[in-house]
């Protein structure tokens, strides 16, 4: 039976955890008994095929996990989201000001599905960021136009470089006229 | 220096959570999900439940996390929820059974019985060792777990389990006790 300080060093050890007086103190307990080496190398082999079983169990199936389809509830109001409003609001204004100039407010026009032409290929698929490419969610703020809970407004980096300002509502489609001065889309898994 | 001194890298992660993103969401399950499900598995000691119990921890983060009051303590709060979840599923007359028999601290029945000496091929000594690990109790399983799957010191388990080093020391220490003793001959 070892001592119980030689077993806290032998963890420690494994553990790599030990300082070099603890170091000095296991070698010389090693030196002086044969056991603390033989009991040193069997948790040591235990701890290699622990190591190895147990990522086995935990990795064996990695299920992609799935969100409740209901509406999302009330959530924080965290410190950044004034920032990111105030961002969100400059990238709207440069982005309204960019159609301007192209005369491209017909392209804002909203097709008989609900979803504008212009919005990148996000709006109809699912929320992954893996399968969207290079396009990527940069702020977002719920209720942030129209003080609903149940909407958001989320701006996407899309594909093309530009930046994209989209409303969802989550519980019913929201049509605007062309005149309108944000895209509207409606996700109804949301 | 411990986790909290520096800079959480996931904390913007959980702030966007807390504001309905599911873009962070999925991000912070692709970051975290393996020490959830070892988490889970430190409880339980059964793999085939890991599943289930991880989609309801996290659909619970999901829905709960409104309730998080200081979202830098999101990670031992995340722990929380696996342990629960954990408990949760194990409630029946069969885990209690198995947590039993693993308090008698008896040999676990899954070893195969071998002749001391006798040479196992790897495939079986790995099957023995995660067998042994699957019959500790749950309270030295767990540290003993998170450090082999997701190699942390003793301040990180210390951190997430909200217990204190020396603790986490002792546990895996005596963890490792009982695994000699119940492999003894056997490796």
């Amino acid at each position: 039976m070892l001592d119980e300080r030689i077993e806290l060093l032998i963890s420690r050890e494994l553990d790599g955890e030990l300082n070099a007086d603890e170091r000095m103190e296991l070698d010389k307990a090693i030196l002086r008994d044969p056991e603390v080496r033989e009991v040193l190398d069997k948790s040591r082999r235990i701890d290699e095929l622990a190591g190895v079983g147990l990522g086995v169990q935990i990795t064996a199936t990695t299920e992609p996990v799935e969100l409740p389809s209901q509406p999302l509830r009330s959530h924080h109001s965290s410190s950044w989201w004034l920032p990111a409003s105030v961002a969100a609001a400059i990238m709207v204004a440069a982005f309204l000001g960019l159609f301007t100039q192209k005369g491209g407010g017909d392209r804002l026009a909203v097709n008989p599905s609900g979803v504008s032409p212009i919005l990148p290929d996000i709006v109809n698929q699912p929320l992954s960021p893996r399968e969207n490419g290079p396009i990527r969610q940069v702020g977002s703020r719920d209720g942030m136009m129209n003080g609903r809970r149940d909407s958001g407004v989320f701006t996407i980096l899309g594909e093309d470089g530009n930046l994209y300002l989209i409303q969802i509502d989550r519980v019913q489609a929201v049509q605007k006229t062309p005149t309108s001065r944000l895209v509207h889309a409606s996700y109804g898994d949301l | 220096m411990t986790r909290s001194d520096i800079f959480d890298s996931d904390l913007p992660v959980v702030e966007a959570i807390a504001n309905g993103d599911r873009f962070a969401f999925q991000e912070l399950t692709r970051r975290h999900g393996e020490w959830v499900r070892a988490v889970i598995f430190g409880v339980l000691g059964d793999a085939e439940r890991i599943d289930d119990v991880a989609q309801q921890v996290w659909t619970n983060v999901w829905e709960r996390i409104d309730r998080l009051r200081d979202l830098s303590r999101w990670r031992p709060w995340l722990y929380r929820m696996a342990y629960n979840a954990a408990i949760d599923a194990g409630r029946d007359v069969s885990r209690r059974r198995k947590a039993a028999e693993a308090l008698s601290n008896g040999p676990c029945e899954r070893v195969a019985p071998h002749a001391p000496g006798e040479e196992l091929d790897r495939a079986e000594k790995v099957e023995q060792v995660t067998n042994a690990v699957k019959g500790l109790p749950a309270l030295y399983r767990e540290p003993f777990v998170l450090r082999h799957l997701q190699g942390w010191g003793y301040r990180e388990i210390s951190e997430v389990m909200g217990i204190p080093v020396d603790t986490v020391e002792t546990r895996l220490v005596r963890a490792r006790r009982m695994l000699r003793e119940k492999l003894n001959g056997h490796i």
